[in-house]
This record gives structure tokens, sequence and C-alpha cells, in this order.
């Protein structure tokens, strides 16, 4: 008999020995490296707060002026702000009412500059309570190279403190100064005067140059906003996403700021600071001596977001036993329904949105662990080609809603497609809960399917006839989930541009049979050239409420449609 | 070695899982540093997660990342009463979505035919660290994953049942299920060899 011992040196034996020389080194200089790239943002902006922003609390005005003129630095060394978070140097006393004191600077270039340090060493000095902080006031200004020109930030303690901190050349100290309020009603900031030092910090005043400076071109017109769209570098809890941008600059308009807009919903716990960039266009490099010459600046607004970074704790990875239980109800029903399915998670490779399927979740009121807050879905690249694909996103999400229908939990799904070097993108990501549905369309049919199949016939026979197409196959079947029509059509080439209609003209029979309690669920619809070439392919979804279609890009879907309406989906 | 344990650990690690089992009492350990951690676990987390992942790179990647998190939230683990176990949760995490995206990468390559290109990038792999082909490496193989973990964790990792199930995220009863039915298969095969 084989004892415990026995099995573990056998274990061991295979495992073999670890050389360890040199890792701990190693994890603790990516350990460092990491933490001086994160700062935990934390602001209790909102859309509205955000907007309020832009207005009125903070202005973050990096100037880059000329570079040719020697500017004095505001230069702060890493000896002054060590890399722990300085400590208040006495916590235990109280501040003054008021005071006044310099902090000295020397040292490095303005963009070793880190603010959050900065801060720390403020409210160390002063004795000030930098917790809850709101800031008032906050503006840089520095050229191209490395220089300060201007810096000034006001805020204001919980505890009813305000305290500026200022500097102009040449920039050998930091005067700081601070007075209690005489009348002083406690609210919530705006903007959480940390969240913002953390939220510079975590980009860094370089990059922030740098991609403002892409972002110029093409210079916005007036009114317009160039977005800085500033993502935190580190997720909490999970590494980075492979291949995530760490700064992504688009153009835009301010609208596009509107809490309603889909594609720049900005969620809670977001900075957003806005600036302006100005750059000399015009005039001498070097203006002569006792001359007087006059200098032309382009100037530039911008937008500058940066995300919060998301905690989620590894304990949430593992689905509970009822959670795998729905995952296996799901997997099986897309099986069966003919869906490949490579893999299903509850976890999202992308950390970011494991947290907001969670707060989406918790928003309800609901318990995460008592539903599937993200199901994540892994198919095949090749599956999800158009056009086909049409068919292949359809099924997923209709398998999907109608176990949601059934029971199943689920509140989003995500896509992801895998290629073959293994690289995974997310091709769809919805909310898959309260969604409406036409339960009727699910129960026994009244109308017999030979009655509809042959209706159905003749309707989509005449259409034929008229476009030009040629039917191949109808396909009329009962499923658990309704009654589906598939119709196969093809269409010579001479032919080719009357039959983009073909995938509206039946519908309004079927419109016609669901009142008679046909209770079509599901309408799919693929035109090819005889050649093989596809054409169409159309699918709608009477059970949900949903229609997705491709069509060849020459072709027109609807008879009475402008050439240019020639949507892909 | 700059462990301090507080408490008192109860390692039945002689006891079957299958067989009735000892409640076992809290283990809080407190370390002053994560290089004490580092120190105390490096070398037995690789040798464990190695056995699961049947990959001693995979492994020590795996493993290094757990403390490069620890590091990063130390304030917060020291007070967790075992550190060493968050970072074979974090560790065996970290193995089990290699595993998942792997097993993906190979769906997809069987799916498109390419049998043989999996093949050869399997054999690659097992040129690089590979477990020694011995009969309980076989076997090990052969297990189904969770009996893997299991066995690993309890029998090479030195976590208590207890840990290893928080580990693991299953169930005391399941993780001795679990554990109980690798060990079986282990000896079997073993006396088999012998």
């Amino acid at each position: 008999m084989t004892t415990d011992e026995e099995l573990r040196g056998a274990l061991l034996s295979l495992a073999g020995p670890v050389e360890w020389r040199g890792v701990w080194e190693e994890i603790a200089g990516v350990a460092e490296r990491r933490r001086r790239r994160r700062r935990v943002v934390r602001a209790a902006s909102t859309v509205a707060a955000a907007a309020a922003v832009l207005v009125l609390a903070v202005t973050c005005a990096p100037k880059l002026m000329d570079a040719l003129r020697p500017v004095p630095a505001l230069i702060i060394t890493d000896e002054e702000f060590p890399g722990e978070a300085a400590q208040p140097s006495d916590s235990a006393r109280a501040p003054a009412d008021s005071g006044r004191l310099d902090i000295s600077l020397s040292g490095l270039t303005a963009y070793d500059l880190n603010f959050t340090r900065l801060w720390e060493r403020i409210l160390a000095e002063t004795g000030l309570a930098g917790e809850g902080a709101g800031l008032e006031d906050f503006d840089v200004s520095f050229n191209r190279a490395d220089g300060f020109t201007h810096i000034l930030l006001e805020a204001q303690t919980k505890d009813g403190y305000s305290v500026t901190a200022g500097g102009s050349p040449p920039y050998e100290k930091l005067s700081v100064s601070w007075q209690k309020l005489p009348e002083f009603t406690p609210h919530a900031p705006v903007v959480y005067a940390d969240a913002v030092f953390a939220a510079l910090d975590s980009v860094g005043l370089a990059k922030l140059r740098d991609t403002l400076l892409e972002t110029r071109e093409p210079v916005p017109a007036e009114g317009h906003y160039a977005f800085a769209l500033a993502y935190q570098h580190a997720w909490e809890g999970d590494s980075i996403p492979a291949g995530a941008p760490a700064i992504l600059c688009e153009h835009g308009e301010l609208t596009t700021l509107a809490p309603d807009d889909e594609r720049r919903q900005v969620q809670d716990g977001t900075v957003v600071l806005s600036g302006t960039i100005m750059e000399k266009v015009g005039g001498p490099d070097e203006p002569a001596a006792g001359s007087s010459t006059t200098l032309m600046y382009q100037s530039t607004d911008f937008v500058f977001f940066v995300f919060p970074a998301r905690s989620w704790e590894e304990a949430n990875q593992l689905p509970t036993p009822e959670q795998e239980a729905w995952l296996d109800a799901l997997v099986s029903r897309w099986e069966d329904k003919g869906i490949r399915v490579l893999d299903v998670t509850t976890v999202s490779p992308i950390a970011g949105d494991n947290q907001l399927a969670r707060e989406e979740v918790e928003k309800t009121g609901l318990d995460p662990e008592s539903v599937l807050p993200l199901v994540c879905l892994f198919v095949a690249e090749s599956d999800m080609e158009l056009p086909d694909s049409v068919f292949h996103y359809h099924d997923i999400e209709h398998q999907a809603l109608h176990m949601v229908e059934q029971g199943i939990p689920l509140r989003i799904l995500a896509v992801f497609s895998v290629d073959e070097d293994g690289v995974e993108e997310l091709r769809s990501m919805g909310l898959m809960a309260d969604r409406p549905a036409d339960a009727e369309l699910s129960r026994p049919q009244k109308l017999p399917l030979q009655e509809t199949q042959t209706a159905i016939e003749a309707e989509v026979g005449t259409a034929c006839l008229e476009l030009g197409a040629t039917l191949d196959i109808l396909e009329v079947k009962d499923e658990d989930d309704g009654r589906h029509v598939s119709i196969y059509a093809f269409v010579r080439s001479e032919s080719r541009e009357l039959v983009g209609p073909l995938f509206d003209r039946p519908q309004s029979a079927l419109w016609n049979l669901n009142q008679e309690d046909a209770r079509i669920s599901v309408l799919k619809v693929s035109l090819d050239e005889s050649n093989g070439e596809a054409l169409l392919r159309g699918v709608k979804d009477y059970r949900f409420h949903r229609t997705s279609y491709w069509i060849e890009p020459t072709l027109r879907r609807n008879e009475d449609a402008l050439p240019d309406d020639r949507s892909l989906r | 070695m700059s462990e301090v344990e507080i408490g008192i650990g109860v390692r039945d690690r002689g006891e079957d899982a299958g067989e009735r089992a000892e409640p076992e009492e809290r283990v809080i350990r407190r370390y002053p540093s994560p290089e004490a951690v580092f120190r105390a676990s490096y070398d037995r987390l690789v040798q464990t997660l190695t056995l699961v992942a049947g990959d001693r790179e995979v492994a020590a990647d795996a493993v290094q990342e757990g403390f490069i998190r620890l590091v990063r939230e130390w304030r917060k683990i020291s007070t967790y009463d075992d550190p060493v176990a968050w970072v074979y949760r974090v560790a065996l995490n970290l193995v089990r979505d290699h595993h998942r995206s792997l097993g993906r990468l190979a769906r997809l390559l069987l799916r498109l035919g390419r049998e043989a290109a999996l093949e050869g990038g399997a054999a690659e792999e097992n040129n690089g660290a590979p477990l020694s082909a011995t009969a309980v490496g076989d076997a090990l193989r052969a297990l189904p994953t969770k009996q893997r973990e299991a066995v690993a964790l309890c029998c090479v990792g030195d976590l208590t049942r207890r840990a290893a199930a928080e580990v693991m995220g299953v169930s005391e009863g399941s993780l001795s299920q679990h554990l109980h039915r690798a060990k079986e298969a282990l000896r079997a095969r073993m006396e088999k060899t012998s």
C-alpha cells in the first residue's frame, strides 16, 4: 500500500527542484514599476458632475508655449517626495486657522512631477486633512521642453479650510497659504483633489502633452473639443487586456458629452479635465532685441478623461454551483441549436467588463451571486465572418434570450471570437435581461404548419417571380421557441440589381399570418447569385423584436430606398 | 525564516480525505513582509502549480504574478489569515485562465482541421519544461482537473483541506472527494507499476 508520504515524495520528485535566485528581485522590480503607474482614481463625478467640471470646477491648462524662451522650471525632486505616500508630519496637531509657508523645490524636470506627492506634502506641512478635499481650481501651464510657466492649486477641505498653492518664476519655492473659512457648509465636492492628481499621475504630464499634440491635427472647429481619452493604466485584480490602449485620442464635438451618448458613456468615478493647448504658429523664433513682435498662437480646447481603475476580487472568478448549472443549460441550448461553442465563462478577459457587469446587477438591487451578471461566449472567428455571421449572431442572441425567458437570470452576454493564433476579440456585448419579448409566439400554433407553408410559398413565389429570383428552398419548422421560416433563393447575374427587396417582401405576409395565430417567431432569408456569390442575408426576429441583415453593397434592400441607403447591418 | 505563526495548524496529510475528517483548526500566519512570504513559500508554490499546470514555465509565471499582486496589495493581504493561500488562489486562477485560453485555441484548431498543427504545438510545449514521463506523471495528467488541483494543493502545497477548498473555490466536502479519488488513482498506478 502506497503511503501518503510516498505519494507526496513521488509528486515532489515529479515537480522537480525550483530555482529562485533573482526571482524576488524581479518580482519587486515589476511591482514597483506598476505601483508608479497606478493610482486609484476616486472621484464622485457622474456625467452631470463631469459636465459641470468643464464649466465650474477644474481647469487644467497646459499651455504649450514656444520652447525657445528659456523658462525657469518648477522642479520637485523624488528625494523630497519619496516613494511612499507622505504622512502628515504631525497629524495629531490641529491646523491653525490660517497660515503661510513655502515648500522649497529643486531637482528634476517638470515631467517628473508627481501631483499626488506634492498634494500629500502640502497636507503634511500644513496639518490639513486631505481626505474628501475638493479641488476648486487647478491650473498648470508648461512649455514643450520641460518647464512650468505657471502653477495654481486651490482646494477646500471637508472641515472648512481653503488652501492655495502657487508658484511663478523663478520657481524656487511653492507658496502655500490656508485659512479657515468663516462660513462653511459641509458639502460633497464636485471633484476630489486626490482623484484629479491621481488621474494626472496615472498618465503623466509628458504623455498627456504628447497625446494632446497628436490630437491637435486636424484642429477642431470653434466650439469643438479634441478628446483625449485616457484609460487608467492598470486594472486592480487582473492583468491589463492585451493590446489595450493606454491613451486614445479622438476629435469630437462638445455635444458628444451628452449623457445619453452610448458611445461615450462616462462611468462613475471618471475624472474629466478641460484645458487648452496653445502653440505658436507665427512670428520669429527669437524676437530681436528691442523689437516689438506679435506672436500668434493657435489654441485647441480639449477634454481629458481618466477612467477609474476597476477593482474586482479574484474570489469572484469562480461561478457558484447554481451559476454553473445555468451556464451548462445555456451551452446545451446553444449547441443543440447548432452554435459551435469554444468556451463559455462568467469572467471576461477584459477585466473592466466584469466590474461593470456586477455594477449593472447591483443597480437593479440584485445580488450578483444570485444571477449571471456576465456570460462570455467564445466562438471561432471564422463563424463570425460576414455575411453568414448575421445568422450566427442572431442565433446566439435569440437562444440566449429564449433561455432568459425560461428563467435563466442572464444579464449581459458578450461574444468573443478566437482566431487561429488564439487572439480573442470582443465582437458584441449586450444586455439580455429585461428585453421585450412576445411570449405568444412561443406557444403552440393555431394555424397548421402546412397551411402556413402554403401561404408563404405563394407569397415568396410571387415575390421571386417579380424580382427575377428563383426560390430554391422554403423551410417552415415548428420548434420549442416558435415557428421558424427559412427562405433560400438565387438569382442570375443579369437580374441581381432588383432582388434586394426579397427580404422585406415576405414580411408583410408573415405579419398577416401571425394575425391568424401562425406564430412565426423567426424569418431568415438567404439570397445568392447563381454563381454562389452571397447577395443578402437577413433575419427578422418577431419574438424578440430584432432585425439584422447584410446586403451586397451594390444592391438596395428597399425598393424605395435612396441609392446611398445601403446599410451593412 | 521570518514567518510568524499564530494559532495551531492541524495538518492531517496522513488522513485520506474520503475518510472521516476531523475539523481543522484555523491557521493564522503572519509575515512581516511580502518577501518573507516569498521566501517561505515560493518553491512549494511553483512545484504545486507545476503539477496542476503540467508546465513549469506557466506555473512559475503564474506564481510570480501572484507575488507581484501580493506586493501591490500587501497592506490588505497582510491582514488575511494566510497570505500564502491567497497567492495560491491568484496563481491557480491564472493557470486556469491560461488553460481556458489554450483550450479555446485547441478547440478552434481542431475545428479547423489542423490537428497536425496542434500536435506539433503540443510536442513543442512538452519539450520545454515538462513533467517527467513517469507513471505518476501519466496518472496525474490523466486526472480530471479538480482532482489534480486537489492532490497538488493538499499533498505538495501543504495546504489544509479548508484552505485548499477555499483556493479551489469548492466546498470542503467536494475537495475531500476530489482528493480521495485522486489519491486512489495515483496509488493504483504506482502500485501497478511497482
